[in-house]
């Protein structure tokens, strides 16, 4: 006789009878997922940090040296000028972008007769391919017949510039991402009740005040996911410096994953490579336990 | 009606800023549409003197164009297809199903958030070489199906949805993997095309991990090739804007037709509501 | 009527019969050999034609060509590829990567029966070579050609500069000061450059050139495992860097654009590899070089005139689990033989062949303008031995890095040279990686 045990709705306690019967169904269904998710993400994750601990080539796995490559990575100064660049772009992509996606959130929430277009213009970069933009982004700049020296004048040549690389790609990583946190922030936008701005209008506020009283303190929230959401990607960043300046020019735009690939590709030292990748995880995984801390933190203040 | 001061501006503003947006893509354009030696010659000019399509012409032709657009078409469908797919499957599992170790396989999927890709990159191609799927449409297709995030969405919709529905099923006789075909997947139709056509302009806007794994000038996807072409044409500027605009071109379209999807899907994705 | 029918019966049964026994006869088995290639360009095209004579010339063996992009990824694929049994039958390689390739286990020697069988033996090609593709006592490539750095120079402004003899050809330039004046009278008098060289980013012509001035003051650069040139590094690239700083040579052009100066008839002096002659030769031919050029082989500027080269070669993957049987083998080292033998072709792209028999013959000696240095062949420096060396190997990465940082004004010599050292230093004391 079946016996249905219907389950309070928010925390479903496990039925042992009810756990019995879906045990086999739910292996079954997740059986593909765990499948993919063991063979290219878990066993790799762990095979990582195996091999940070030996010395390995790209292909074959040799002697167990410990904590070796991690003593190197320490005090290789080249890992840690890689570092550098990536907080470097960081800082030059991160408030930027979300400062120019809030203007544009609150340009398309506040010109909604233009909205799709306006949207549009502003999110399309966001869907090309990173080549697209890398394309377009050296074209522009070539040094005598890119049209960024046309308006600005002068033949520099922005990519080969030491001074001036990481910038250039961090306007182009600019252009082609800022779309996401447009509609970030205008998710956050919507979702303050109009109500609020009426009583404010009321009062007498305008423009300005109105921003500063009631827009801001609800965005907040979105905007700090937004600012840590976006600094762990730019972190991440990989495919702009590698084909627009691969690295160069002397290695002032060589990133921390760039780094990476070159120890485990080009000098076939996986082993190494692992190192650095572990410790690259390391970084992001303090960022965003960093992030969590800080979100709490601040919902406690503002309860 | 009154102009307020802050009402012009930004309109100003919205105006700037999509002209500065809209430039590069429409600069490429005009650049892809005029004879190469326009391109370089002392004279600037905004708009083509020498309106010509030879730049596609001969993107087409020469290179290898079409073939990585097929590649990457081929790539994304499987990339898409296979993802719902297992992710659907994981995330009723993980939002209906009871059974025992459900919080800590779930916790263990989601670790996925934390780590990057690239760190995996030495044992993923390993694993690759390992399983002999090195250049081939399996080899760039498996790596991309596991997506905690689609799963992560999955979830929170499966989540929300009443109780009732299961119940009713429930009552019904069904099992457990009847109610998910019948019940669920038919009214996931919205969530489920949105993070299908997030999850297909990833998958054809995927750099890296095609870089690695592909070793061949026939299996590229587009934006692999495209790197490629600085070689392959060699400096030839409306040659590579016209192959710039073709790899976009299919992107963009999906972009421009499902706007809404997009928007919804990408959305969810970061864990707002659209 | 049966015996009518006899004769047609027979006639079918006989032709029945030896249909079948041409046809039961196993046909002539063609062996596949797949090829790995990073020759593009020119070169791309002369061996593609190469592989085509080849095919068109018998019907045992057919070579099916690849090719793959120059650069860290060629030899990357490669190694990864050969290394699970996945690799091509033949690959070119640069034979400054033997240490690294034959020492990781990635090539396959070649021994001197199946060389034999081929018609090949070691004494047939140039010796310095030949030495070139031996590792540990063994022979794990073919050697193709040398391609040494040269020095090219446009006769209307050398002469221009005073530099050429009653013979129209360049007077011999003997040490380094002598180099630096004619650079600097090329200059002042022709309001152009005097020299053009590579020297953007990740270029490679100022480790060749840094490279071959320290050979020829008899400096290495390393060993075992320290570099060993002193302040003669520093000093060297100074002289380098100074043609530069002081506007004989533009900085930061990167290779295109330096050899379009030289062809643009906009720089007195080339220094480049023997790989851009038949572009000279094509334009002078379509009577779009606006000038006469010379080639010489590089001056002595110290106690000797060695000049830095690579040399292309065919080597063998080893692919472990899937070695190639001996038809196998037999049919590449057939090709590499026809290779060897028509190497004239090859050197038609600048390029001196290292297999004697051509090299040596008439035909070669009055190849122009080949002719004008094949003596280089004889004086030339390798990159040293070891596993991080050769062609898009990671130490000629970082040099490419850090060097032209000198010429750009960027870095000093002394530093550029300091933070090659630091970023080489893990990199040269690592043990070679076995793939």
């Amino acid at each position: 006789m079946r016996r249905d045990h219907i389950a309070p709705a928010p925390t479903p306690t496990v039925h042992p009878t009810t756990a019995r019967r879906d045990m086999l169904p739910a292996w079954l269904l997740l059986a593909p997922f765990l499948v993919a998710f063991g063979l290219f993400f878990f066993l790799p994750a762990l095979e990582t940090l195996w091999l940070s601990l030996t010395e390995s080539s790209l292909t074959r796995t040799s002697a167990f040296v410990g904590l070796d490559n991690y003593h190197t990575l320490l005090n290789d100064p080249s890992f840690w000028d890689s570092v550098g660049n990536t907080f470097y772009f960081a800082l030059l992509t991160v408030l930027p972008l979300c400062a120019i996606g809030l203007l544009m959130a609150m340009l398309v929430d506040r010109f909604t007769a233009a909205q799709g277009w306006l949207q549009g213009t502003f999110f399309l970069p966001f869907v090309l391919p990173i080549s697209v933009m890398t394309l377009i982004a050296d074209w522009m700049l070539q040094p005598s017949s890119g049209v960024v020296n046309h308006i600005l004048g002068g033949q520099r040549a922005w990519l080969a510039d030491p001074h001036w690389a990481l910038p250039a790609v961090a306007i182009g990583t600019i252009w082609w991402t800022v779309g996401f946190n447009m509609l970030l922030f205008l998710a956050g936008l919507r979702n303050i009740p109009s109500e609020l701005y009426e009583a404010a209008a009321l009062d007498g506020a305008r423009g300005f005040t109105l921003f500063r009283t009631i827009t801001w303190p609800a965005l907040r929230p979105v905007v700090s996911t937004a600012v840590i959401l976006q600094l762990i990607a730019s972190l991440k960043v990989f495919g702009q410096t590698y084909i627009l300046t691969s690295g160069g020019p002397f290695n002032t735009t060589r990133v921390a994953l760039h780094y990476m690939y070159e120890t485990a590709f080009t000098q076939s030292d996986a082993g190494y490579a692992a190192a650095v990748a572990m410790a690259f995880v390391a970084i992001v995984i303090v960022l965003s336990l960093l992030q969590a801390w800080i979100a709490r933190w601040l919902a406690r203040r503002d309860a | 009606m009154r102009a307020s001061f802050w009402s012009m501006l930004g309109a100003a503003c919205a105006i700037v800023l999509a002209a500065m947006w809209a430039f590069p893509l429409l600069w490429a354009l005009s650049t892809s549409l005029r004879p190469e030696l326009e391109t370089v010659s002392s004279q600037f000019h905004w708009l083509p003197q020498d309106w010509t399509l030879d730049a596609y012409r001969r993107t087409l032709v020469a290179g290898n164009v079409v073939r990585w657009l097929f590649n990457s078409c081929v790539v994304a469908l499987l990339v898409t297809v296979v993802t719902m797919a297992i992710s659907l499957m994981a995330a009723y599992a993980f939002s209906q199903l009871r059974f025992r170790g459900r919080g800590i396989v779930f916790g263990i999927a989601m670790l996925g958030f934390l780590l990057p890709f690239e760190a995996l990159l030495v044992p993923l191609f390993r694993t690759m070489h390992e399983l002999g799927l090195i250049n081939s449409y399996a080899g760039i297709v498996l790596p991309q199906v596991v997506s905690p995030v689609v799963i992560y969405v999955f979830k929170q919709f499966f989540d929300a949805i009443p109780s009732e529905f299961r119940e009713a099923a429930a009552m019904d006789g069904a099992g457990p993997l009847r109610v998910l075909w019948s019940v669920y997947l038919p009214i996931s139709g919205n969530i489920v095309w949105a993070m299908a056509i997030v999850t297909f302009i990833a998958a054809w806007n995927n750099f890296l991990w095609p870089f690695i794994i592909v070793t061949s000038n026939d299996m590229m996807t587009i934006p692999l090739g495209l790197t490629q072409t600085y070689d392959a044409f060699g400096v030839r500027y409306a040659q590579l804007m016209a192959a710039a605009l073709l790899g976009a071109l299919p992107v963009a379209l999906a972009y421009v037709l499902f706007q809404r999807r997009v928007t919804q899907g990408f959305l969810a994705a970061s864990g707002l509501k659209g | 009527m049966a015996r009518r029918g006899f004769p047609r019966a027979a006639a079918l049964v006989a032709t029945l019969f030896l249909v079948l026994a041409g046809v039961s006869t196993p046909a002539r088995a063609q062996v596949e050999v797949r090829m790995w290639t990073l020759l593009s360009g020119g070169d791309g095209a002369r061996m593609r034609a190469l592989v085509d004579d080849f095919n068109a010339s018998q019907h045992d063996v057919r070579v099916v060509s690849t090719t793959l992009k120059w650069g860290e990824p060629f030899y990357t694929k490669l190694i990864t590829a050969s290394v699970v049994g996945a690799g091509p039958d033949v690959a070119t390689i640069h034979l400054s990567r033997i240490v690294n390739l034959a020492g990781g286990g990635v090539l396959r020697p070649i021994s001197p029966a199946e060389l034999a069988a081929a018609g090949l033996r070691g004494q047939d090609y140039l010796p310095r070579q030949w030495a070139k593709a031996q590792y540990d006592g063994r022979t794990f490539a073919v050697p193709l050609d040398v391609h040494p750095l040269v020095l090219y120079y446009n006769k209307t402004l050398a002469g221009q500069a005073g530099l050429l003899d009653a013979g129209g050809k360049l007077k011999p330039i003997d040490g380094v000061d002598a180099l630096t004046a004619a650079f600097r009278a090329a200059t002042e008098r022709t309001g152009r450059r005097g020299l053009t060289m590579e020297s953007s980013q990740s270029s490679y012509a100022i480790w060749r050139l840094w490279l071959a001035m320290l050979a020829q003051q008899n400096v290495t650069i390393i060993k075992d495992g320290r570099f060993t040139y002193g302040a003669a590094g520093a000093a060297t690239l100074a002289r380098i860097s100074d043609w530069f700083t002081r506007g004989y040579a533009q900085a930061g052009l990167d290779y295109p654009a330096s050899t379009s100066q030289f062809m643009g008839g906009n720089a007195a002096f080339m220094l480049n590899g023997v790989w851009e002659v038949p572009e000279l030769v094509r334009a002078a031919k379509a009577g779009t070089l606006g000038f006469d050029y010379g080639i010489v082989p590089l001056p002595k500027m110290y106690a000797n005139a060695a000049t830095w080269a690579d040399s292309h070669g065919f080597a063998l993957p080893a692919n472990p689990g899937h070695e190639p049987s001996p038809a196998k083998v037999s049919a590449v080292l057939r090709f590499v033989a026809y290779v060897s033998k028509h190497s004239l072709g090859w050197a038609e792209g600048g390029h001196i062949p290292a297999y004697k028999p051509v090299a040596e013959s008439e035909a070669a000696h009055s190849l122009m303008p080949n002719a004008l240095y094949a003596q280089a062949a004889h004086d030339v420096v390798y990159d040293p031995d070891g596993w991080y060396m050769g062609a898009a190997g990671p130490l000629e990465a970082i040099a490419s890095t850090f060097l032209p940082a000198a010429l750009y004004g960027y870095l000093t010599p002394a530093q550029a040279v300091h933070r090659f050292e630091t970023e080489a230093a893990r990199l040269v004391r690592k043990r070679p990686p076995r793939y």
